[in-house]
């Protein structure tokens, strides 16, 4: 089964990096879908006291931001065990096109606090649009990049003699759209997977019928249309990637990616005819959303391996295997992550409701 | 494929050291203050819970959101940045950093989760929670802040300061180097001051405050200045600790790294002063303007540091393995043979606007071993640093590179490219004419491949340590 059917170091290093690269994906499908919801429902005129799903985005977005950051940064690392030169290649081949991705994300990032203030919703609704708009175009930007990068590294040396010596610092070959819509289309059901959970726990709230259905529409929809999409990318990929992709030891995966789209289905439809958010659907749609991310995360690596000559990568993820500090890391592993929920768990049992807050606001001495 | 070549981009009268200068210090200076900031709103959360200080508490509050809209979102993200600038800049010695020390930086990035996590929920729930669980919740921020210096100053160290790690390759060995404690110490100092200085300036722009609350906050927060004193000796125990060939540029032998090192040393002694007989001695009250500058002084020496920090690895990116050019030591005596444009799958983007075959080659030298450090005729610009030399010094300098001045790694070309670089530079410093000829001298190529023998493949004087390695 791919990736444990590859030689030791090289299983090892793409297990990893898979496993991070999952949870770098749950938060970013929930960033960018939640901007582009964040944007619809701006569009039409809502305000975040009168929409749980807008004031949810405009709350939780920056944090969650933060938190698709921090993930990418596993990912990255084991990237560049893996794959070195090619991603080195394709960033520099790249140059300011890539780098704008900073500037860019700085740019999305301070609008997604801007939403979050009250000062914005006080202006006019052309202002909050255009926020809205300009922090989803910063984040399908940054995808864009990613993706032309990604097919960059994998084109090898005669597309990058030709790309340097051309001077481009774009790469737009036609795989690059139907990946892109899969991207694009796919993270709307995580997304609404993900945010049932905190939603569900307002029931109480009128809007909250019609917030399921708005959820089951958007996961609906971006299910049909990454499935369209898949199928395109299918009939554009080259032979053997496809077949990579196709092949055996991706049998597991395959699986994984039917029983994922169909419990996805299965839970939205159950959402939609209930208009709430009940635990059996919502367990589905997390369970179905995660085993398609991973089968899509795992097939995207196919593709990619297909592509390389993995036998001469061996010796350097054999040289980085014997590197020191794997024990370490997972001891850190558990106690940050411990710590972590430690944090959690406390904020959960001793924060103050808002309104006990204010009452003791009153309360205290004014110094 | 070897990895020494990857494409290479032109950053025009940009130096490429200066772009990752500029953003490196902008990175450092809100990564320390961030780490500063959690260390600063533990003591105020402490003054707050154990003396019922409301203002404390307040100010936790106030400057907390300050901490997570600075250095979260900009600091998060230059620190994105810094590695993808590093790859633009050479790809080879981020290659190798992260290839010794990949699990190093995967422990930095559990303490970057717990420091988000805790760090949000506080900004978030702070106000909301008892003492005992804020407390909490900055302490285990401020921990987690305080261990990605850690880890990150000891991969940094070891760029300048191997240490026994050549010997051994063991990981630890080179994490714990002779520079690692010093640097880390004099960081978290550092760092300290930095939150003080701005916690100064917040305090002064937090709304809703009287006079006599501003001094208060001012006056707790400036305790975390003292630690400054210490920084002296800090210093030395760092120059001490780095190899004596990089303390001599220090120290007059590169005007570009004294003038920087006086910079960071100038402004770090305004603010220690002002801090210690000011703010800790006669109690002043600093309105926004001082603590602003102060904050700028702050920055300056911050960039001071950040450049020497850079700067005195030379001719190293890292010491004693990769040249500032991405040729590693081993490599040099292979590329003298073979040449360094022979190989490269990379052309030249625009070889067909040079009169020769030669002028080409010499600009695709320039590219691949000088262009990291030099630009044409901008910053550190070839064609202003070599203007007054005649051919044949240009030929003779060039070929014993590392002895015309020791910050530069040996030139790892064969005797045609000296030539073709020779030419090269002739031809821009006379303003690039449409026809050149070629140079076909017999006798000067005789001469550039004596000089390159004499000169040898190994690192320039004082360069190599006392055992020869």
């Amino acid at each position: 089964m791919f990736p444990l059917d590859q030689p030791g170091p090289t299983a090892f290093y793409l297990t990893l990096y898979l496993a991070t690269f999952v949870l770098h994906l749950l938060p970013m499908a929930y960033v960018v879908a939640g901007a582009a919801v964040l944007l619809v429902r701006t569009l039409a005129g809502a305000r975040p006291v009168d929409d749980p799903l807008a004031e949810h985005f405009r709350q939780w977005l920056p944090f969650i931001l933060s938190v698709a950051i921090t993930a990418g940064v596993a990912p990255l690392l084991f990237l560049q065990i893996l794959y070195h030169r090619e991603f080195y290649t394709a960033n520099v081949l790249l140059f300011s096109r890539w780098m704008a991705i900073l500037p860019v994300l700085v740019v999305g990032f301070y609008l997604l606090y801007l939403m979050k203030g009250d000062w914005l919703w006080q202006r006019p609704l052309v202002v909050r649009v255009t926020a809205a708009a300009v922090i989803f175009a910063s984040f399908a930007f940054i995808g864009w990049s990613w993706s032309e990068n990604h097919l960059l590294s994998t084109a090898g040396q005669a597309v990058w003699t030709e790309q340097y010596v051309a001077g481009r610092l774009n790469y737009l070959p036609g795989e690059l759209w139907p990946r892109i819509g899969i991207w694009l289309s796919g993270v709307f059901p995580v997304m609404a997977a993900i945010v049932t959970w905190p939603l569900a726990r307002g029931e109480d709230n009128a809007d909250l019928s019609a917030t399921a259905s708005r959820l089951a529409m958007f996961a609906a929809i971006g299910l049909v249309v990454s499935l369209a999409c898949i199928g395109w990318y299918l009939g554009v990929l080259e032979p053997a990637a496809r077949t990579a992709v196709l092949d055996a030891p991706l049998r597991v995966w395959q699986a994984a990616f039917v029983v994922g789209a169909v419990l996805q289905f299965a839970a939205w439809i159950l959402i939609w005819r209930a208009g709430r958010l009940e635990p059996l659907p919502r367990w589905l749609a997390t369970a179905g959303a995660l085993f398609m991310v991973a089968a899509l995360a795992v097939g995207r690596e196919a593709i990619r391996t297909s592509r390389l000559d993995m036998t001469a990568l061996l010796p350097r993820h054999q040289a980085a295997a014997q590197v020191g500090g794997f024990w370490l890391f997972a001891t850190f592993l558990v106690i940050n992550f411990a710590a972590i929920a430690g944090c959690v768990y406390l904020v959960a049992r001793y924060a103050r409701p808002v309104e006990a807050e204010r009452a003791m606001d009153k309360r205290r001495p004014q110094r | 494929m070897s990895d020494l070549y990857y494409p290479i981009n032109d950053f025009g009268p940009l130096m490429k050291g200066l772009a990752i200068g500029g953003l490196g210090i902008v990175h450092v200076f809100l990564a320390q203050f961030a780490i500063g900031g959690g260390m600063l709103m533990c003591y105020f959360q402490w003054l707050a819970q154990s003396q019922g200080n409301q203002l404390a508490r307040q100010f936790t509050d106030g400057f907390f959101k300050f901490i997570v809209l600075v250095s979260f979102v900009v600091g998060a993200i230059t620190g994105v940045g810094m590695w993808f600038i590093s790859i633009q800049v050479s790809p080879r010695t981020i290659g190798l950093m992260v290839h010794y020390f990949h699990w190093l930086w995967a422990i930095e990035y559990t303490f970057f989760f717990l420091e988000i996590v805790s760090g949000y929920l506080f900004y978030r729930y702070g106000p909301r929670l008892p003492d005992a669980a804020r407390m909490t919740l900055l302490v285990a921020y401020s921990i987690a802040a305080w261990f990605s210096l850690f880890w990150i100053n000891g991969i940094l160290s070891w760029q300048l300061t191997p240490g026994r790690w050549h010997e051994t390759h063991n990981v630890w060995d080179g994490f714990f180097n002779p520079s690692f404690w010093p640097s880390l110490l004099f960081r978290t100092i550092t760092s300290m001051t930095i939150a003080a200085l701005v916690a100064c300036l917040v305090a002064n722009v937090l709304p809703r405050l009287e006079r006599r609350q501003r001094e208060e906050l001012e006056h707790r927060a400036a305790r975390f200045l003292a630690p400054m004193v210490l920084m002296p000796v800090l210093a030395v125990w760092y120059f001490l600790a780095i190899p004596h060939v990089s303390r001599s540029w220090v120290l007059g032998g590169s005007a570009a790294m004294s003038l920087f090192f006086a910079v960071g040393t100038g402004a770090s002694l305004l603010v220690g002063s002002y801090a210690i007989f000011g703010l800790l001695r006669q109690q002043l009250y600093i309105n926004w303007a001082t603590a602003l500058l102060l904050v700028s002084l702050a920055f300056a020496a911050t960039a001071g540091g950040e450049f020497v920090r850079e700067g005195v690895r030379k001719p190293y990116t890292i010491r004693r393995l990769l040249y500032s050019n991405s040729v590693s030591r081993d490599e040099v005596a292979r590329l003298r043979e073979r040449g360094c444009t022979t190989d490269d799958p990379f052309p030249l983007q625009d070889a067909d606007r040079y009169p020769t075959p030669q002028l080409a080659k010499g600009a695709h030298v320039f590219r691949n071993l000088c262009s990291v450090c030099h630009t044409l005729d901008g910053a550190n610009g070839l064609v202003h640093l070599t203007g007054t030399w005649s051919d044949e010094q240009l030929r003779l300098n060039i070929s014993k590179l590392q002895l015309t001045k020791p910050f530069m790694p040996p030139f790892a070309g064969n005797a045609e490219e000296v030539e073709a670089i020779v030419q090269w530079l002739k031809w821009n410093a006379n303003g690039r004419p449409a026809a050149w000829d070629a140079s076909i001298d017999l006798a000067a190529l005789a001469s550039i491949d004596r000089w390159l023998e004499e000169a040898g493949t190994q690192p320039g004087l004082g360069v190599l340590s006392k055992d020869g390695s």
